[in-house]
């Protein structure tokens, strides 16, 4: 065993060094948010175009300057634009209204507003009286087309309308200036992120200082950063407590330098070789991945722990050791594979890092340990500990103590079963926003309007005019009940190819002899050859439709409205933030075409799902480790071990409801790990010795450095990572506890047995 | 969210066109020279004379009317001539465009939405009740040079660059002991000169309302809508 698992050892080994020299250093940390969401629609394009949207957005960045003097907020802005034109992975997100022009220009004969329509119906006279009020009125010098080149004023109407319609300044008496930006790709990375965010912190704080201004920052990008942050408090605090406290016991333990030798060896083998699988994998290392991935010290630890206490001086009467080791190994990887069995990405990244790295210790501790002889531990304060949590009812009658925990297991199992528990799957555990974050971005919502990230609309369709018709349907619907459309589609910029036609047409009397041109050119006293040139210009648009695929190719840094995947064209319909997006969901109902995503109530029914999924896959990993045990052991009573792990998880679970403290996910993947960590306790109680001195320090210890790591975690400020640590605190404190009592009982019955 | 570049383009787009009359001036000429030259009445009324140049007209277009000023009330900007039009912006924001039935013979008002009355209006309030600190925002204020004689002359340029692409400067000018206030406009394509002369200030017996309707002789209505913008706005309007 000992020479195959050098071999192993070797080949992760080569492994580690082939993967680290394949990547960049210094690598990748990922912060994104969307790993923690689990996929939300069951059509991949559906999904995929949900996730181009989300990565679009969770690039783009508001500041809004506020302050009562204008001036100061000028002088601000000004300051601001040439600071952030320095900082690098950063960029300010415009786009020239030269572009846009140009890009409707050729088209401006298919452009019209609903008043111009309207006007459109009326007589000459009437239109000619219309542009002559503008000509000669107060606002004449105020469109953005010459009256050269837009005689009736249409075009300019047009986009002074759909500026109206999609800028974000709502009209009130508080002045304020916008800025919007634009992260690169590249900032996705922890550090990237953490040096930007930083900088454009102190950028505020210093502006705002100077010019005393208020300046708001609103953007997915500052939520990501702050869960970035604390996950990194997080990280430094359970890591360097864990490393520290693990150390402390190992050292007076052991009152030896060789255990810590191999016990450091196993944990950087075991890390290295994990950050290289999940970088081979993933070409990056997910933030939580390294949360939960400092609470494996844990775990690993233990190899070393039991290695030492019951390690023989003949090769061969290790072999009992070796398997025992073995079958925790196996225990530990099923409770961790369980991770994976979520949908959601990061957990699946957890799942893998944490099943690579305790292989590699493992293989390392069983291949290196023979190296690492030391005398037998005679701790006396580690041997009196265990002995405490032993009482005397254990010393008579087991069989009858085994019939009472069982029937009292299957009491709290009954109460458990009919009590109403407190659950959540709120995705709002992922991640618990600051006040001063949430109501920057109320203040930024009072002043522009910001459209909601995590809710909006897809159309779908095989024709341009398939997305228009579902967008009017949806619109006649909302229009019914609102008198403000709160929702900003493709529809709110370009007409449809069918609109732009008629609004062509429409017009056709302006251009034509002794149209309303020509009399308005007349009256004004214009050359007659201007006239042929407008009547010529319009002439030659006929024919001219301004397809959504060319707008938006012209104006190609916008959010992605119109996306065609598989000759299927999709468009986002935005919603802005603070509408009633249940009434736009029941309309959305009666249109086939059109799929409402509503991101957090779409990920709290995916984790509800997978909730109950993995509560059953957990009456399924009971039932297969119970397999695993009659087969090993070739007895149908050795299944008896898992009382310790079930009489764990049912008293966590008990305590949790008791306490008020939710259900979540992460409480039931945690139940996993109370399995794998319970069965590796009943493993080396059945097969070194029941309860003998040693064995139970070694569990003793084991417990300890597992409190040290997994329950460090529900200190955390990352609400999931206190979910599951709070569960594991629990969980192995239990473990420990019916283990020890377990292997007292073993032990009276043998002996009775005797 | 996030929000969305397209709304920015839009918005710089606007900005450019809008913003620039937003609010005005600073610098070099004092605020005494501003003073000077600005009304220094909260209620006054007079005449203007606007004169547009644009390319391939053979002529400008002249146009004339009278306006009725008032610091806590608004603007009514009434047009007599050629056409018969008028605006009314309230200093709360609300605009209206009244327009005269020809059949009728009465002046219907219309509710005007957006940003760019909202803009024009604010900027016609600030400059004639001669705010500064609102002038200072936006703009440089220079004298012209060099100042003609016995004439009082500032240049108002936008301090920010997207302004300037649309809205190259606007020139205040008053001749010493004179009522008449030139306001040149230059645009990129175009020049608006509006001057208003025969400027009067109230007196005190007469209430704001009775002053209004006293000022727009010919067309009384458009006061209702300045000191009862309520009756006028939604569905009350048509």
């Amino acid at each position: 065993m000992i020479n195959a698992t050098r071999i192993l050892l070797i080949t992760g080994f080569f492994f580690t060094v082939l993967a680290a020299s394949n990547v960049q250093l210094p690598f990748t940390i990922d912060t994104n948010l969307k790993d923690l969401t689990p996929a939300l629609n069951d059509d991949p394009n559906t999904q995929r175009i949900i996730d181009q949207l989300s990565s679009n957005i969770e690039k783009r960045i508001t500041l809004i300057i506020k302050s009562k003097d204008r001036n100061s907020i000028y002088e601000a802005e000004q300051e601001l634009q040439q600071v952030i034109a320095k900082i690098p992975h950063i960029k300010a997100s415009s786009l020239e209204q030269k572009n846009i022009i140009s890009a409707l220009e050729t088209f401006k004969f298919n452009l019209l507003t609903e008043s111009d329509k309207l006007l459109l119906k009326e007589d000459n006279n009437k239109i000619i009286e219309t542009v002559e009020k503008k000509l000669y009125g107060l606002e004449s010098g105020m469109s953005p087309m010459d009256f050269t080149e837009d005689p009736f004023y249409f075009y300019s109407n047009f986009l002074f309308e759909t500026a109206e319609k999609i800028t974000a300044e709502k009209n009130n008496n508080q002045p304020f200036s916008l800025i919007r930006l634009e992260i690169d790709n590249n900032a996705i990375s922890l550090e990237t992120q953490s040096k930007l965010n930083l900088k454009i912190e102190s950028t505020i704080l210093k502006i705002s200082k100077k010019h005393n201004v208020d300046i708001l920052k609103s953007g997915v990008f500052f939520f990501a950063a702050e869960a970035a942050k604390e996950a990194k408090k997080d990280i430094q605090l359970i890591s360097t407590l864990s490393s520290i406290g693990v150390l402390f016991l190992l050292i007076i333990t052991f009152r030896s330098v060789k255990p810590l030798l191999l016990t450091l060896t196993s944990i950087c083998l075991g890390v290295i070789f994990a950050t290289a699988v999940n970088l081979s994998i993933y070409g990056s290392i997910h933030i939580l991945t390294i949360v939960f991935g400092a609470s494996l010290i844990g775990i690993v630890v233990d190899y070393s722990i039991h290695y030492f206490y019951h390690q023989k001086k003949c090769a061969e009467d290790n072999k009992k050791l070796h398997n025992a080791m073995l079958l925790s190994l196996i225990t530990s990887v099923v409770g961790y594979s369980a991770l994976s069995l979520s949908s959601l990405p990061a957990l699946e990244k957890i799942a893998i890092f944490s099943c690579a790295g305790i292989i590699m210790a493992w293989l390392s501790v069983i291949a290196l340990a023979s190296l690492f002889t030391i005398k037998p531990i005679h701790n006396t304060v580690l041997d009196a500990i265990p002995r405490l949590f032993v009482c005397r009812l254990s010393k008579s009658k087991p069989n009858t103590i085994f019939f009472y925990w069982l029937l009292s297991i299957i009491a709290m199992a009954g109460y458990l079963f009919i009590s109403k528990h407190i659950i959540s799957d709120d995705p709002r555990l992922f991640f618990n926003p600051s006040n001063n974050l949430l109501m920057q971005e109320q203040q930024a919502n009072q002043l522009i309007d910001i459209f909601e990230p995590g809710q909006y609309l897809i159309a779908k369709g095989a024709t341009t005019t398939d997305i228009y018709n579902s967008i009017n349907n949806l619109n006649t619907l909302l229009e019914k009940n609102n008198s403000e459309n709160p929702t900003f589609s493709i529809a709110n910029i370009l007409p449809s190819p069918q609109e732009q036609a008629e609004n062509y047409q429409l017009q056709e009397i302006l251009y034509s002899e002794n149209g309303a041109l020509s009399q308005l050119y007349n009256r004004l006293g214009i050359a007659k050859e201007y006239i042929n040139d407008k009547q010529q210009e319009y002439k030659k648009s006929k024919d001219r439709i301004l397809y959504p695929e060319l707008f938006f190719k012209q104006i190609n840094n916008t959010i992605p409205l119109w996306i065609t995947i598989d000759n299927t064209i999709y468009s986002i319909i935005l919603i802005k933030k603070g509408a009633n997006s249940e009434s736009i969901a029941i309309a959305a109902k009666t249109i086939p075409e059109l799929t409402y995503i509503n991101t957090l109530r779409d990920t709290a029914k995916a984790l509800t799902k997978q909730r109950i999924s993995a509560s059953k896959l957990l009456l399924i990993a009971y039932f297969l480790v119970a397999i695993l045990l009659v087969t090993y052991y070739r007895k149908l009573h050795a299944a008896k071990a898992l009382i310790v792990p079930i009489t764990a998880s049912l008293t966590t679970l008990f305590i949790l409801n008791s306490t008020g403290t939710p259900i979540t996910l992460f409480t039931v993947m945690a139940l996993f790990l109370i399995l794998g960590l319970g069965m590796d306790y009943v493993i080396f109680i059945t097969e070194i010795n029941q309860a003998s001195g040693p064995t139970q320090q070694s569990i003793l210890l084991s417990t300890v450095t597992s409190l040290l790591s997994f329950g460090l975690l529900a200190f955390s400020s990352i609400p999931i990572a206190h979910s599951f640590g709070i569960t594991l605190l629990l969980g192995s404190s239990i473990n420990f506890l019916a283990a020890i009592f377990y292997g007292s009982l073993q032990n009276n019955l043998l002996r009775n047995k005797g | 969210m996030n929000t969305l570049k397209i709304k920015k383009a839009h918005h710089s787009f606007l900005i450019l066109l809008i913003y620039s009359l937003a609010a005005l001036t600073s610098a070099n000429a004092s605020d005494n020279d501003l003073t000077r030259l600005l009304p220094k009445q909260c209620v006054f009324y007079g005449n203007f004379f606007q004169t547009r140049n644009i390319e391939r007209l053979p002529s400008s277009l002249n146009s004339s009317g009278n306006f009725f000023f008032s610091c806590e009330r608004g603007i009514i900007w009434q047009t007599l001539y050629p056409i018969k039009s008028s605006l009314i912006y309230t200093t709360d924001g609300t605009s209206f465009e009244g327009t005269h039935e020809k059949n009728s013979q009465q002046t219907s008002f219309t509710s005007l939405n957006g940003t760019k009355h909202y803009y024009l209006g604010k900027f016609l309030i600030n400059l004639l009740s001669a705010n500064l600190q609102e002038l200072h925002s936006d703009f440089d204020a220079t004298h012209t040079t060099p100042p003609p004689n016995n004439t009082l002359a500032i240049l108002l340029t936008p301090k920010n660059e997207k302004i300037k692409k649309s809205l190259k400067n606007i020139t205040l000018k008053r001749q010493e002991n004179e009522s008449t206030l030139l306001i040149t406009i230059n645009n990129n394509e175009s020049q608006t000169n509006i001057k208003i002369d025969t400027i009067e200030n109230t007196t005190t017996h007469k209430s704001t309302l009775e002053t209004c309707k006293l000022s727009l002789k010919n067309n009384i209505e458009p006061c209702d809508p300045l000191f009862s913008p309520h009756n006028f706005t939604s569905n009350a309007l048509n």
